[in-house]
């Protein structure tokens, strides 16, 4: 035990340098787990998926042509919802029309989306799949008509499946989910759920992006909500079905553009990570994620003109045919990875020390208030300061008092955004005055890293680049300073680390790493925008995140009210607050 | 050679003697002066603030995230979920017997003692009963302190840090917003530590006659009560006695003149028939075991928590205050249906421990952090193991184990440094090498 307590000493003593350390391997140790070298294949696990292999035999594009040319020339999503209901029962599978409205104090929305169910003849009718697609995507539509169609013919279907044309993205998706698991909440209504299939194994949503056109390449996109990913033997399927007999279609992750696929390019695994971090919800596949649904977005290239049949449609196929003979349900790979390229994957063994080397030098420092300053040895004065309590108390508050904000005063949705801005950049941290520094720095320390720590659980890369946030002001706020001028120094550093401008930088990030700004001219364009309209896509920023919050649980404006925003404000106090002499040597 | 030191010098030891409890026993404080020192704290104004705060806070978390909090395995456990009393009350009510299904596991008194299901009203007298049990405690350690021979200013100090480390503590805000029916349990045991650092031996062994008839395991605290009340041992336990059986009596009378109740309460909590997850270590282990073990294995881990009662009650015969702490660091670790609340009047009441204890604790950092760390991680691994399916069973079960390691590592410490500095202070000038030897 001695030891140990030598150790965390000889540490503390060298903070400083031991950081330093630390994050160079954090950062060595990063570039080499999230290279093709470091990482491992993605390969399916579970060997009953192996069927989505076979060679497919879908030919209802005639048919698919035609509703294409229907649904062009409809505008209204209404009659084109019920177009396509009268449509699927033509072809005896059952559908219905589902209206649904859902207001919340953000805002109200609804929608008219239609679902069509093909029941599995083969089996009780306890498990089923999801096979879903916008509304407004007349090709997606089609396609997904013509794979309906195309089913029904088959009898070797051992699960239902439901054909989900959704109005509204993610909340009418949301709001179907909603229905189907009976959580309808207050201020929420739908029509009855006609159909049920009780387990859900997995849900593919499908895509015709008008990129991708004429293109022989098939993204994805696996993000659920808030960063969780779907199993990993989803998506090695699709990669797997994508690659193979009459497809032959190459997988991408995270590009909106063909040209800057590289298969190795550092860039995939840096995109995978900054999407999982910062965009809450990323399409209509998230909301499954919040109901323990394996579901991903498949954006395949439309049928062309004069080919006979598409791409896309064979995937589907193949798709479907291997979710269909699934055993019980995902559990055989992993939840938890990070994407190399689409063909390699570093799994959470390998990947989660990054996070922890990258705020280890948070423990280090609360090590150094505990040693240096006495309270390992007199814990009577480990006397941490309530006003540290008050600013917490105070980002919680904030949260909870937007509802009644919003039903007792005329405040509208960009007044909220005001309001959100204002609580997150106002340095409430100054007016606030630390009685015992070293306890407090301790304990907002440990507290930090342990948050740090519960985040990198649920979603890496918001744990990590939260880290990486965090740690520079958190050696700027140790960095001694005895003169006012020091410590006026420290505090104004600290405005950089500003919640705010934090997610910007996140964001800004996301844009340019998926345009490739520095490489196509036209695009540097937007980013120029971006940053000269500053102000207003910051209100566009916040306003998206709270609205994702209220509408679908996002916790983005939780973790930026609750945790990010006093954690600045403390830093901010603590950095303006003088520093005791201490008197116990180490 | 150490050990015979310390019998041969009862004088010295009966001068130096560790626990505070034997000045109490020799110089009772005069009512006049406590009654002052307990005036001067209720009038002290952070105490006013203190409560405001916790009125306001637990308030708006029930508001705010009561139904989430209800559902909390960490929270509500089959005996103190309210849900369960509500629906026995409703049962009644529609004249139906409660114990029908096999929801319904609280006793008829309390089922009678709590006529309505609202919960606006149940929440409001779940808020002042919280209010109660910390004013309680801080006046026991009141008491305690003054007995101590700590300064007005001390006394003042300790119980207002005592009230705070209560009525502050997330968890004890999250039991009372989540209306376990805990809130009531801690209330009765608030009582019996008030009565027993005041040494009322009639009240005290009545309120833990009470505990016990409503939870059963309470009764491992009848041990440092024997420890306390020296010189009225024998008329403790009878007391305690006929009034668990009055009160088992009146049960029975209130359970429809039927024995039916006993089996779907004390025997639900013997038999551990419902293994729905929660923050204990019965549940993992009994999901695991093969059925024919079954019965072996559920004798020893109920054996479990009274193995060790009669050894502390011997080794902390002179410090029956830390042979309370350590029975009630026992009680939150080794009970078959635990919840997080169960430890709260262990941690309000650790800062009455004397700073000399404090000192001797060799791993108290770790001890603390790894509470705090468990109790965030519980519902995250909860998260992760059934409501997102990337984690397991073992994901939740590791962490509340850690939980219950570092807890249970906390009052061995306890008892550990007890036990040094009582051997160090017997023993000047040849503990400290020995000491090592002994209990490192």
């Amino acid at each position: 035990m001695e030891k140990i307590e030598k150790v965390g000493k000889k540490l503390s003593e060298n903070a400083y340098l031991a950081s330093l350390l630390i994050v160079s391997i954090a950062s060595i140790y990063a570039s080499i787990a999230f290279t093709r070298e470091g990482s491992e294949n993605t390969r399916i696990s579970e060997h009953s998926l192996m069927p989505g292999i076979v060679l497919p035999t879908f030919d209802k594009d005639s048919q698919q042509i035609k509703w294409l040319r229907e649904l062009m020339n409809m505008k209204d999503i209404q009659t084109r919802s019920e177009y396509i209901a009268n449509e699927m029962n033509i072809f005896s599978i059952e559908s219905s029309v589902h209206k649904w409205t859902k207001s919340n104090i953000f805002k109200n929305s609804s929608g008219t989306s239609t679902v069509s169910l093909l029941r599995a003849y083969r089996s009780t009718g306890a498990e089923s799949m999801i096979i879903a697609t916008r509304m407004e995507d007349s090709h997606a539509v089609a396609m997904t008509m013509a794979l309906a169609y195309h089913s029904r013919d088959h009898s070797y279907w051992s699960r239902d499946i439901f054909f989900l044309f959704v109005d509204g993205g993610e909340e009418g998706m949301d709001a179907w989910l909603e229905e189907y698991y009976g959580f309808n909440k207050e201020n929420e209504e739908g029509d009855d759920m006609r159909g049920r299939g009780r387990f859900v194994v997995a849900a593919v949503v499908l895509e015709t992006p008008e990129y991708l056109a004429r293109k022989h390449v098939v993204e994805v996109k696996v993000n659920g909500m808030n960063g969780q990913l779907p199993n990993l033997d989803l998506f090695n399927s699709v990669a797997r079905i994508a690659h193979r007999g009459r497809n032959q279609l190459n997988i991408v992750i995270y590009p909106e553009d063909e040209r800057s696929v590289h298969d190795d390019s550092p860039l995939i695994p840096l995109r995978f990570l900054l999407s999982q971090a910062f965009s809450g919800v990323e399409g209509i596949h998230s909301p499954f994620s919040k109901y323990g649904v394996q579901a991903i977005t498949i954006r395949g290239p439309r049928m062309k003109s004069g080919e006979k049949t598409g791409r896309t449609e064979f995937l589907m196929e193949g798709i479907m045919r291997s979710l269909n003979n699934l055993h019980e349900r995902f559990h055989q790979s992993y939840f938890l990875y990070v994407l190399i390229t689409p063909g390699f994957f570093s799994s959470i063994a390998f990947y989660l020390p990054i996070v922890g080397l990258f705020f280890a030098p948070l423990l280090i420092f609360s090590l150094r208030e505990w040693f240096s300053t006495g309270i390992s040895t007199d814990y009577s004065s480990f006397r941490p300061d309530i006003s540290l309590l008050f600013l917490f108390l105070f980002g919680i508050s904030s949260l909870l008092i937007i509802d009644p904000l919003v039903r007792f005063t005329s405040i509208d949705q960009e007044g909220i955004t005001r309001l959100v801005i204002g609580i997150l950049i106002f340095p409430l941290g100054l007016f606030v005055k630390i009685d015992s520094l070293s306890s407090s720095r301790f304990l907002l320390l440990i507290s930090t890293s342990l948050l740090l720590g519960s985040i990198a659980l649920l979603n890496f890369a918001l744990s990590l680049f939260s880290s990486i946030a965090i740690l520079p002001a958190i050696l700027i706020t140790m960095a001694p300073a005895s003169t006012k001028l020091g410590r006026l120094t420290r505090t104004l550093l600290l405005f950089l680390f500003n919640p705010i401008i934090v997610i910007l930088l996140g964001k800004l990030a996301i844009i340019s790493l998926q345009y490739e700004w520095w490489s196509h001219a036209d695009n540097k364009l937007i980013e120029w925008s971006v940053l000269i309209g500053g102000p207003q896509y910051i209100l566009s920023t916040v306003y998206l995140i709270i609205d994702q919050f209220f509408t679908l649980g996002s916790w983005h404006l939780p973790l930026l009210l609750i945790f990010a925003g006093p954690l600045w404000n403390s830093l901010l106090s603590l950095a303006s607050t003088q520093d005791v002499q201490k008197n116990v040597e180490i | 050679m150490v050990r015979k030191r310390i019998h041969d010098e009862p004088e010295k030891k009966k001068k130096n003697d560790n626990d505070s409890d034997n000045p109490l026993i020799k110089k009772k404080p005069s009512p006049k002066g406590t009654v002052s020192r307990e005036w001067t704290f209720i009038t002290h104004s952070n105490v006013l603030l203190v409560i405001i705060s916790a009125i306001i806070v637990r308030f708006i978390l029930y508001k705010s995230c009561g139904g989430w909090l209800i559902s909390r395995p960490e929270l509500s456990t089959p005996l103190v979920s309210i849900d369960r009393l509500k629906e026995g009350i409703l049962l009644i009510k529609d004249l139906n017997d409660p114990y029908a299904g096999d929801r319904v596991h609280v006793t008829p008194i309390m089922m009678s003692l709590f006529p309505t299901t609202d919960d606006r009203v149940i929440s409001l007298v779940w808020i002042v009963v919280d209010i109660l049990s910390g004013m309680a405690l801080s006046m026991g350690s009141i008491a305690y302190s003054s007995a101590r021979g700590d300064s007005i200013e001390q006394t003042i100090t300790i119980a207002t840090n005592v009230l705070k480390w209560y009525l502050l503590n997330p968890i004890s805000i999250a039991t009372c917003a989540s209306l376990s029916l805990s809130v009531i349990l801690i209330f009765l045991l608030s009582l019996f530590t008030t009565a027993f650092l005041y040494q009322k031996w009639f009240v005290a062994s009545f309120v833990l006659s009470i505990s016990t008839q409503f939870s059963l395991y309470p009764i491992v605290l009848l041990a440092p009560l024997i420890n306390r009340m020296e010189g009225r041992r024998m008329i403790t336990v009878i007391v305690f006695l006929l009034s668990l059986s009055a009160l088992t009596f009146i049960n029975f009378m209130l359970g429809g003149i039927s024995w039916k109740f006993v089996e779907h309460t004390y025997l639900f909590n013997v038999s551990v028939e419902d293994l729905t997850p929660n923050v204990g270590i019965f549940w993992y282990f009994f999901t695991e075991i093969f059925n024919h073990f079954y019965d072996f294995f559920l004798i020893l881990f109920q054996l479990n928590i009274f193995v060790y009662v009669v050894p502390l009650a011997l080794t902390l015969r002179n410090a029956s205050f830390l042979n309370l702490l350590v029975s009630f660091a026992l009680i939150a670790v080794f009970v078959p249906y635990p919840s997080l609340s169960d430890a709260t009047v262990f941690f309000a009441l650790l800062p009455l421990i004397d700073e000399k204890y404090w000192k001797g604790m060799r791993h108290l950092l770790v001890e603390s952090c790894t509470i705090l760390a468990c109790i965030i991680l519980m519902p995250i691994m909860w998260h992760l193991w059934i409501v997102s399916g990337s984690g397991n069973a073992n994901f939740y079960f590791g962490v509340t184990l850690f939980y219950n390691v570092a807890l249970i590592r906390m009052a061995i410490d306890l008892v550990y440094s007890y036990v040094k500095t009582d051997l160090a202070e017997k023993c000047p000038d040849d503990i400290e090498e020995k000491s090592l030897i002994y209990f490192d």
